[in-house]
This record gives C-alpha cells, structure tokens and sequence, in this order.
C-alpha cells in the first residue's frame, strides 16, 4: 500500500518540515518592504524550531507518529536519528539566538532560511538508510552554510571564506560521491541495510573477487570526502580561513551542525564494514587521519593569537578525538551499564554535542564584544574582560575550559569517556592493535595537554591581564541569552551529564545492527520528499 | 536486626531532597537581578524567601526525621571502639538523586559504581541541617537591615552581598545533605569559595583582600590533606566493594573501613584531619579565622562562627567510624583541641578589637569541640556546634549591631558605657555573653558542661585544663561586655551627634537567637524528679538531643554517669570568672589593669604569642622566597623548558603553517595529496597483509 | 561492458580534480567539478545497468538524476559567488584572494 506507506512518512518528517516551510516563510519576508515585518525573522525561526521541538516531543499526543520506527526504504528513525533531530533542534535554538543581529536587516531572511534549511539537512541525516538519501542530506546541510558564511557580513573577507569553503566542499562532496557510486557498485542498491552490510564485508574479506577494490576505494573515498565536512587532516586545509572570514555566530554554527552530519555520516559509511576498526588497513587509516588530526591541529593552534583561528584549528584537534571514539567503535563489549564507558559512538556522540556548545558558546561571546567598532577576534582584544564584564569573562573561561577537558566540566567526560572506550576497545583487540590502541590513547592524551597551553592563554588574556581598552559588548539581549545558554547548558552537563549520555549510548545501539533489507516498492515516496527538500533552496 | 524502613514521614523525601536548591534558586534571580541592573532596594527578596523555605523544610525534616529512619531491634550500646567499626549498623538511609560520575568499566565485575548525587539522611543530618538553615535564616534578615549605610540607603554591592549569601548556604546545605565523600568535597569547597568571596566583600580595603587572600590559602593547605585522604579512602576502599556499591558512599565506606589496616585507618583518619584544621580554624591552622572579621559582620556571624567553621568538626562525626579505629588519631584530635582552647582563649584576654575577641573565643569554642570528638563523644561536641550556633551568632550580630551604630568602629578603647544607647542591643549581648561564658542553665552551660566532663573521664589533666580553660572565657567575655556597655559614655567621633539603637529588622532576629541561646539547651536534658541524680534538683544531662543523635555517633557510646559534682563546679567557675571581670572592668577604666598587672604575659597575648610573625619567619617568608626562586626558575628556567618542550611542536606549527597560505589551489593540491596517499597507503597496507 | 564506462567515469573524475587542482580561473574551476560530478553518473549509470550480480535495480539512475540537481544548485551557488567576487577585484583568477591566510 504505496498510499498508507506515504502518509507515515510524512508525519515522520513534520519536525523537518516544518523547519522547511518556516524555511520559506522567511525567505518570502525578506522581500516585505515593512522593515518590521522584516525584524520579525528571528523570532519566527526561533518559534519554527520550538515548534518543531514541541512536535518531536509531544506529537504523538496529536496523533502525529513522529519517528515512527521506519519508512520502507530510505529512511529509518532508530535512536541515532532521535539523538541527531533533538541535539540539532536544541542546538538549533542556540544558535538561532547566538546569530539573531548578524547580518544586515534586508539579508536577514535569506540568513535565517539558509539556517533553517541546514538543520533540517542535519536532521536528516540521522534517519538516512539510503546513499541517496544520505548524499542530499549532506548537501542540504552543506550549501546553506555556504551561503551563510557569504551573507553573515558585509565586505570582502565573508566573501572569499564562502568562495573558499564551496569549492573545496564542492569537490569533497563529489569525492564522497563517487565513493557513494562504488558502494553503489558493490551492494547492487542504495540501501543501507543488512544485506549491504553483508556484500560489503565479503567484498572487503576476498581480496580476488571483482568486488574488493571497489569497495575498498569506495569506501576510502567516501570516509574522506566526510572528513571535509569535520575538518579533519587532509581535508582540513580551509577550516581557518572560513571561520575567521565568517562572522562569529556563523563560525559557531559550523563548528556543530556539518560536524556532527559529517560524523554521523561517517558511522553509517562505517557501518557498512561492520565496525571492523580495530583490524585491518581500516584500523591504520583511522589511526593515522586521528593522529595527525589532534597533532596538526594543536600545533597550528598553538601559533595563533588570533582567537577565530585558533578555534579552527583546535576544531581538527577534536575532530581527532572524535575518530578515536569512532575507531573504539560501538560497545565493544556485552555487558550493559547506563554509562558510556566502552562504548565508542556514544561518546563520540556525546563529544560532538559537547563540542558544539562550548564552541558557540565562545564564539557568541566573541560576536558580542566590539573593540573600536570592530568585531573582537585576537587575544589582546579579549584582555582584561574579567574587570570590566565578569559575566562574559566567566562565561568565555567556562567555554575554554570546557573545550581544554579540564573536570568537572562536560569536556572532560567526554574525553574521558572517548579515551575510556577507546582503551576497552584495546582489550578485544589483537595484541598488535591492542598496543598501537594504547599508543594512539596516549597521543591523544599528550595532545590534550598541548591543546591546555594555548586555551590556557585565552584564559589569562581574559581573566588575569589588564587592557587599557576592553572590548565593548554590544547591547543586544538575543544574543547574550544565547552565551548564557550554552553556559547553563555545559553546566548542566557536567553535574547532571546522564540523559544526554543516555541518549547516546540509545543512538549507538543500533549501529552494530544494520536495519533489515526490506523491499524497495516505496522508493519513489522517498523520494518524492527528498525532492521536496532539496528543492526548497532557491538558488 | 530489624530495619523498619521509612514509610512514615511527613513529607516525601524527594521534596527535603530540594532544600538546599531554594537559596541557589534565589541567588540566581538575585543574580539575574544584577545583569538587568534592577534596583538593589529588593535585591534580598528571593534569597531571604529561599532560605526561608529551607528553614521551613529543615525544621519540619529535624522533627520528621526520626520516624523516617531505619529503626534497630537492639538500640543497645556499643561501648567497645573496636567493636562499634566492625558492627557497623547504617544509622541512616543514603538518598540517590541521580548517578553522575560512571566510575565502572563495563568489562570488570565492578560494572555499576557510581559517584551519585546522593544525599545523606540520619540524626546529625538532621541537627545540622536545622540549625544551619534556621541561624541562616535569622543572619539573612538581619542583613537586610544591616548592609545599609546610617541614611537607610543599601550599600554598594548589596545585591552581590545576597546573592554569594545564598551559594553560601545552598553549598552548605550540599556539604551537611552530601553522601558521599565527592560531594562532601565540592560543598566543602564551595562554602570555603563563599567564605573568599564574602571576607573580601569589601575588596577594595586592602587588609580585607589580604584576608579573603590568607584566608583561601590557609585552608588549600588543610583541603589539599583532606583531598589526599578522600584519594586514599577510594584507594583502600575501592578494591573491597562489589558492584553497585558506590565506593566512596559513606554507606560503603563505613562498612568496609573495618577490614582496612590499623596503620591505612590512621593514615586516612590523619588526612581528613587536616582539612577539619583548617576548615575549623584549629591550631596550627587557625590563623584565617580572626583576620577574617575583615568581612562584614553578619558573615562573620554566619560562616565564621556559626556554620561553615563548624563543617569540620560535622566531618570528623560524620567520619566517626573511621576515627573511631585509629585511637592515634583522637589523641592528635584532643591534644590539638587542648592546645587551640587554651591558646585562644588566652589571646582573647588581650584584645580590643571586639569582633576579634569572638573570633578567639570561637577557635576557643571549636577546640572545646574537637576535645569532644577526640574523647569519643562526638554526641557532646555536635551538641556544643548546635547551641553555640545560636550564641555566638547572636554576639556577633550584637556586635555588628555595635559596630553600626558606632559609625565601623569596633575597638573597644573608642567607646564605652552603651547601656542607655543600645538598650536592646545590651540585654541580647548579655544573654548571649552569660550563654558562651558557661553560666549555668544557658544553652552553652550544658554543652560545655558536657565536654569538660567527657575530657575529666578522658584524662584529668585534660579536664583540668579545659576547666581553667572555661573560666578565661568566662572572664574575657565579661571583660568585653563591661569595657563596652559599662562605665562612663564615651563615642567615637565616627558615631555622629546621635548614635540610636538599631532598627527592628536587626533586632528581631536577634530575640530569636537569644531564645535559641537560653533554651537551646534543653534538648539535651532531661527533666527529673530524682533529687539525688541531679543537677539543681531536677535537670538531669542528657536528652532528646542525644537519643536523636544516638545512632549516628554510636562510637564513643554513652556518656559515663554520674561526675555531676563538676556542674556545681563549672558553674561556680563561670560565675567567678564573671566576678573578676566585674571587679576589675565593672567600670570600664580607660587604662587596663590586666595591661599593668601581667605586663610581659599580657604583652605576649596581646600579640597573640607572635605566632603570625613566627608563622611569617618560618613559612611564609620561605615559601615567598620560594616562590620568587619558582618565579625566576619560571621566567628563565621552566619558560625555557616549555620554550624547548614545544619547540617541535612550534617548529612543526611553522612549518604547517606555510600551507595555510590562503591559496585555493594549495588547499586543494593538499586535500588531493592527503587522499591520493591515503589510498596509496590502503594499497600498501594490503599488499603488505596489513 | 562495466569496466570499460567505470574507466571512463573514473578518468572524467580524475581529470576533474586535476584540472581543480592546476587550474586557477574560478569558472573553469567550477566546471571541473561538474567534471568530477558527470565521472560520478557516469559510474552510477553504469552501475544500474550493468550491476556485479546481474540484478538490476533503477537506484543508480535516480540517484544520478539527484547528483544532477545538486549539481545545478551548486551552479547557481557557484556562479553567484563568481560575480560578486569579480566585482570587487575584476578578475577570476583565483590567486588573488588571500585576505585570509596564517601566512
């Protein structure tokens, strides 16, 4: 029954879709002369969201079976796609917050779309169980933010960060793509599914068959082309540029939303060798991007004075982090506790969320401030803050500290929590790998610990040094709410981190166990919608 | 053994749970108050409404208690010390809020241990957190009068004022609730980071920055010890638990502390120690406590002489098992408390400033404290916590109440002869001056009374000491009171034309507290009919109080009976001590006569036995100098070594730097390379069988 | 038959990047991902026809009418930043935009 197959998938996606036609609502106020209808886009994106919120939580009292367990084919809302659509919707709020004066009053609307466009994008790509579908997720997350850095600012430097961020993408995304085409290739369809799983793995165990090479540059290129989207070594050349060519709020929203669908895309394309992470040319590539991720990373950071910069590089560190948890894998072993101990994805989930706060906490704060009328972007324009804007100042050492993975701050248990696993990993692994585990945890250890020295300065800058000419914040409420959220929501993490723990770990449960192969009839309802997003940009 | 479980009590246990929640609810408005710059006229509202609905549930939870607790079949006592660790019968019920802390691995057996936010219910909870909440309450309301400058209008910093007084008794509500020994240490440290903030209040006063600065330091020195001896209880106790048992729950710490070693329970006793000397301002430790009267009063009031100080003498009973296995370290307990009592009560002979002569007199007052536990009577020494609360409270905010209206002059040589200015003010100093001097049938008469008792059964000489020990408070105590209130009128300049007594919401809670200082006392006697076994006829010690406590302190086990001889002695002590400073400072002479009677003694007093500059000599100067070779070593030294450390790095930073050149062609040419290599090493791999 | 059009999608993808790679003018840049792209429907195409166990599905004809409109998107995207970066340097060379850089 292609009809009833049809409306349940619809209601499945009303959060996203709602998200898309609030999408185009703003777009069209952008062209209103009023300029007070036009003010009015923030509080209508943020009410979108909210909205959507209220749905996924409480649709189901309206009849509205939001994430019905699965739609044939295309689609499937297991734990992963529950964790990607709440951190994205909350997130979202933040963010929609943090960016509320950005740009200028006629692009606002064109701003707010893109960003709505985006996180429906992201939130897609936790259901994906499709290489198509999954492929026009990411891109629905991705063109957006091109805009969104070209728009957020007046003057040439927004503009060259966009042209820089789109082309590189533009080719990391065909990278992936042709990876997806191989994969395509070898599994015979687009699903991501059980027997997938299986041609996969037989491809990649039978070096003779016609399959193998196929699938392992299918599956090389596509994990790489991902790696673009969480700024990891080698495609992470551009992250810099666009953060400090972008303004502030936008280089928060990039350190979130194309991290985490990078991430969770990378999980799906890795779930596709059935976790095999801890053996095999796989374990090697992932050791080495991880490796030269964190140390790339914190080197680069370590010379900047320029906080933007700095931020950037440090985001490749983490991403470096994140692929130690990745490598770890989901539970490694049998026995179920309610923490996240031994359970890499999770983690990893856990971190990226973390991650995002902290990071658009910080850049928030560095929207806010003004030095002379210019936005603050080095050290010395955030001297000396404590004296003038405690709360700021406050806010800003949390957000660093949190980011460093000092305890007890929510950083810190997902350090701990990624390397923890990491190391329960090593215990199932061969004895050859259990030690380049040990290895590769100690390394990310060490680079924690460099990563200290350059958060650290910010820290001083900020609290301990004098400044004969303190950044001014700007007065706006909006955005100050937002730093004030990410604030109060690390907080609540690090002394109650439990039900975003939980919510992980119910995110890495089903990564082990591909979705069964059902029959592809209801494709073209799939299809139909992803249409319907897709096509909503206007470009 | 039976364990009737709690079924039976008045409120849900998840609502007590909230208690310690109101104060931060009303700081955070407090605070959000601040960022919207709202008048500060209001700002007390929501942490006085806070802690006023602490107050409630904590009264309500210390009368509620007793019927929420596990009851034992047996309530026998257990008189053996030994004996007590090793039958160690959980007197409470360890509340779990949520887990926080995953401290298992999924791959031991030990997969389900946690450091939950868990909040422990028993008898010295329940005491605790009464008091605690009630004195706060009391402290609070005054406030609001007395952070005000003469014309009525607050001070500048008002609003902070309440807002840090709400943290403070939100963290320690958390460290009297916590059950574990993580959460006793993070409302240890917060109240301690309160207690820095509050001394320094006026941090534009340099000797208050100083003293919020000695303050801090003083007590990381005591905390880092008690840090170690939490790290080592998880060492030594970990190892035993199974799983789903939390190894640093007191539950779980105290049933298993029995099967550590005499020479690990001594160690870890001895630790703990060393956090209760500083947080208690016990020698050698003390030294924070009087420079701490830099704060404003109602903080000394509350923190430094009410609750906070009192956290680690809370600790050392909470921790009674443990202590209770290492004989050693109750004799460290005691002779340290013997040494503080005597050392502070004889420097408070020879001070002027008043706020600092109560300041002595409570490290006097702690050390009684201390003596208590370390004779195996923490039920005596938790006793003396909860009436002292109440009078030294009240003298404290009698002498802030001095201080105001004296225009911030405290030095008793500025001005004497209050009695027709300060009428109120007078009565409340006197009940509460008789209640710490020890007079008898006052709230301090009993507690005290107890602990010179229980330190006569533990040694004589000890008792002997802590006998002569109560007649100098006596003595200083009633020096302060006649040099202030007696003889001729005489006012400071500062004062103005026309000095009046202070307003009614200053004086209000004063009445309570004097209420709680007379009659806080007899919830820990007994009346009787017994004319032979007792005190005046019919007050017989030892009563509700100590039934209450009874299953929390089961280790020192009952005090001994009879001794009550050393009542009609004690009370003829206090009442002499009381009678010598009357003769000699009845009429508030200008010159001192101790100054001239004791000369070089009283000199050594009056500069408290040149301990502070001992303290400078030995450690401060040292460590200073120290410090500077640290800093130099700093500068050239470690900079340098860092500077080489992370030369490769930066090497390697500079070198990654020439591709961040901007180019869009190089970035791509990069991202190519990566890939093309990344392949290349698949293919490499394989070939290799990887 | 397969192996004969994966060659020819993997060499259009090849050339592609290596024309991003070498070339410096920003439209004839963008164009080489269009290479890159059409490499990639060429393979998908390819793959739908002739599958490896001789089952064909129509999967890789619509996802390669998806990459097609993607594509586009990305054109519009593209060629909207070529005009406004032309206007303000009046070139397309690509090397001349290095406001932001470490170096």
């Amino acid at each position: 029954m292609p009809s009833a197959a049809f409306a349940i998938s619809i209601t499945s996606l009303v959060p996203e879709l709602i998200l898309a036609a609030v999408g185009c609502v703003v777009l069209l106020m952008t062209q209103a002369k009023s300029g007070s209808v036009r003010r009015a886009v923030p509080g209508i994106t943020l009410s979108g969201i909210v909205l959507a919120i209220l749905i996924l939580r409480f649709g189901h009292l309206l009849g509205i079976s939001v994430g019905a367990d699965s739609i044939n084919g295309g689609l499937v809302f297991d734990g992963l796609a529950g964790f990607v659509r709440v951190s994205a919707l909350i997130l979202g709020v933040l963010i929609v917050l943090v960016s509320w004066v950005q740009p200028a009053d006629e692009e606002r609307g064109e701003f707010f779309s893109m960003m709505l466009f985006s996180l429906a994008g992201l939130m897609l790509v936790g259901p994906s169980a499709d290489l198509i579908v999954l492929f026009l997720a990411l891109e629905l997350v991705s063109i957006p933010t091109y805009i969104m850095v070209a728009l957020s600012r007046p003057g040439p430097r927004p503009l060259e960060s966009a042209t820089k961020y789109f082309y590189l993408g533009a080719m990391a995304a065909a990278i992936t793509a042709f990876g997806f085409s191989y994969l395509y290739g070898v599994t015979g369809g687009a699903a991501l599914d059980a027997g997938a799983v299986d041609r996969i793995v037989d491809a990649l165990r039978d070096p003779d068959s016609p399959a193998h090479n196929l699938a392992t540059i299918g599956l090389l290129l596509s994990v790489v082309g991902l790696l673009f989207k969480i700024a990891a070594v080698p495609l992470h050349f551009y992250i810099a540029d666009v953060y400090q060519g972008a303004a502030s709020p936008v280089a928060g929203l990039l350190g979130f939303v194309p991290k985490l669908a990078g991430i969770v895309a990378i999980f799906k394309i890795i779930s596709l060798t059935g976790w095999a992470t801890t053996e095999g040319a796989l374990f090697w590539i992932l050791w080495i991007v991880a490796v030269l991720s964190m140390t790339i990373g914190n080197v680069l950071a370590l010379r900047q004075t320029n906080i933007k910069r700095m931020l950037a590089y440090s985001g490749i560190a983490h991403s470096g982090y994140m692929l130690v948890g990745i490598l770890a894998g989901p539970i490694v072993a049998g026995e179920r506790a309610e923490s996240i101990m031994g359970d890499g994805t999770a983690a990893v989930l856990y971190y990226v969320v973390i991650y995002g706060i902290a990071n658009l906490g910080a850049f928030a704060l560095l929207g806010l401030l003004r030095v002379r009328g210019r936005p603050c972007e080095t050290l010395r324009d955030v001297a000396g803050l404590l004296r003038y804007y405690p709360s700021i100042a406050l806010l800003m050492a949390l957000s660093m500290f949190t980011l460093m993975g000092m305890p007890p701050t929510p950083g810190f248990w997902g350090k701990l929590s990624i390397f923890g696993s990491a190391l329960a990993a090593a215990e199932f692994a061969p004895a050859l790998y259990h030690d380049w585990i040990i290895a590769l945890v100690i390394i990310a250890v060490l680079n924690s610990a460099l990563a200290a020295a350059y958060y650290l300065r910010v820290i001083a800058a900020v609290l301990l040094f004098e400044s004969d000419e303190p950044a001014e914040p700007t007065p706006r409420e909006a955005p100050m709410i937002g730093a004030l959220l990410c604030g109060f929501l690390l907080l609540v993490f690090a002394f109650y981190p439990k039900p975003l723990m939980r919510l992980g770990r119910d995110a890495s449960d089903r990564l082990l166990v591909p979705p069964p192969t059902v029959q592809v009839e209801s494709t073209s309802a799939i299809v139909a919608e992803a249409t319907l997003l897709d096509e909503s940009p206007p470009f | 053994m039976l364990l009737a479980q709690a079924s039976t009590s008045l409120l849900p246990v998840d609502l007590y749970a909230t208690l310690p929640f109101w104060p931060l609810l009303g700081a955070i408005f407090t605070g959000i108050m601040i960022a919207l710059r709202l008048k500060a006229e209001r700002a007390f509202w929501p942490v006085v409404l806070g802690v006023g609905v602490s107050a409630v549930l904590g009264v309500i939870l210390f009368f509620d208690l007793p019927g929420m607790l596990p009851h034992k079949a047996d309530a026998g006592v257990t008189g053996h010390v030994a004996e007590a660790a090793h039958e160690y019968h959980d007197p409470g019920f360890t509340h779990t809020i949520y887990n926080w802390i995953s401290l298992g691995d999924e791959n031991s057996l030990k997969h389900d241990q946690w450091i939950s936010v868990n909040f422990y219910f028993d008898g010295l909870t329940g005491i605790m957190i009464a008091f605690v909440t009630v004195v706060s309450l009391m402290v609070m309301i005054y406030s609001i009068g007395y952070m005000r400058d003469h014309h009525g209008h607050p001070e500048r910093g008002y609003e902070r004022f309440f807002a840090f007084m709400g943290i403070f008794v939100f963290s320690m509500a958390m460290l009297v609730f916590a059950g574990n020994f993580v959460l006793l240490y993070l409302g240890w440290e917060l109240v301690g980071l309160c207690s820095y903030l509050l001394i320094g209040f006026y941090y534009k006063k340099p000797s208050a920055a100083a003293a919020a600065k000695k303050a801090f330091i003083v007590n990381r020195i005591g905390d880092f010890g008690f840090a170690l001896g939490i790290f080592a209880l998880y060492m030594f106790i970990r190892p035993l638990t199974h799983s789903g048992e939390n190894p640093l729950d007191y539950a779980v710490v105290f049933h298993y502390i029995g099967e550590l070693s005499q020479g690990k329970i001594t160690l870890v006793a001895l630790l703990l120690l060393c956090g209760a000397l500083g947080k208690s301002a016990q020698f050698p430790l003390y030294v924070w406590l009087p420079d701490a009267m830099e704060g404003p009063s109602p903080v000394s009031a509350l923190i430094h002489a009410a609750t906070m100080v009192t956290a680690g003498i809370y600790m050392i009973a909470r921790c009674g098992p443990i202590f209770a296995a290492s004989q050693t370290a109750l004799n460290v307990i005691v002779v340290l408390g013997v040494i503080g009592a005597m050392l502070a009560a004889t420097m408070a002979m020879a001070q002027y400033d008043m706020k600092r002569i109560l300041a002595y007199s409570t490290i006097s007052q702690l050390a009684y404290m201390f003596v208590a536990l370390g004779c195996s009577t923490p039920a005596s020494g938790v006793f003396h916590v909860f009436t002292h609360a109440f009078f030294k409270a009240l003298l404290f905010l009698c002498a802030g109440s001095i201080m105001l209206q004296m225009g911030h002059i405290i030095d008793l040589r500025r001005f004497s002869g209050l009695r027709n200015i300060l009428p109120h003010t007078k009565r409340l100093m006197l009940i509460g001056c008789l209640s710490l001097a020890g007079f008898p049938l006052l709230a301090g008469f009993w507690s005290k009374d107890e602990i010179v008792h229980a330190s006569f059964v533990y040694h004589p000489i000890v008792g002997a000491l802590m006998l002569i020990t109560a007649g100098m408070t006596a003595y200083y105590t009633f020096r302060m009171y006649f040099l202030c209130f007696h003889g001729p009128l005489r006012l400071p300049k500062e004062a103005g034309d026309h000095p009046r007594e202070s307003p009614p919401v200053m004086i209000a809670p004063l009445y309570v507290l004097a209420l709680g200082a007379i009659v806080a006392g007899y919830v820990g006697v007994t009346f009787t009919m017994l004319m032979g076994d007792s005190f005046l006829g019919f007050l017989k010690p030892h009563g509700y109080f100590h039934h209450y406590l009874h299953a929390s302190t089961v280790v020192g086990g009952e005090q001994h009976g009879g001794g009550l001889w050393l009542m009609y002695v004690s009370s003829a002590i206090a009442i002499a001590g009381i009678w010598l400073a009357w003769v000699r400072y009845g009429d508030a002479p200008v010159e001192d006569p101790d100054k001239a009677a004791l000369g070089g003694l009283w000199r050594l007093w009056n500069a408290k036995y040149y301990l502070d500059e001992l303290y400078d000599r030995l450690f401060v100067r040292p460590l200073r100098g120290l410090g500077r070779f640290f800093f130099a070593t700093d500068n050239n030294g470690i900079d340098g070594l860092i500077w080489v450390v992370t030369a490769v790095p930066r090497a390697m930073g500079g070198g990654l730097r020439l591709l961040q050149n901007g180019a869009l062609q190089g970035y791509a040419l990069g991202m190519v390379i990566g890939l093309t290599v990344i392949v290349l090493l698949w293919r490499w791999l394989e070939i290799n069988g990887a | 038959m397969l192996v004969a059009y994966l060659l020819v999608g993997a060499a259009l993808f090849a050339l592609g990047l290596i024309g991003f790679v070498t070339r410096r003018n920003l439209i004839i840049m963008f164009l080489c991902t269009e290479l890159m792209f059409q490499g990639i429907v060429v393979n998908l195409v390819a793959f739908g026809r002739y599958p490896l166990d001789g089952n064909p599905t129509l999967d890789g004809q619509v996802f390669s009418l998806f990459l097609l409109a993607v594509a586009a998107a990305e054109a519009a995207l593209g060629l909207a930043l070529v005009v406004l970066l032309y206007r303000y340097k009046g070139t397309l060379d690509a090397s001349v935009w290095k406001l932001l850089k470490d170096v």
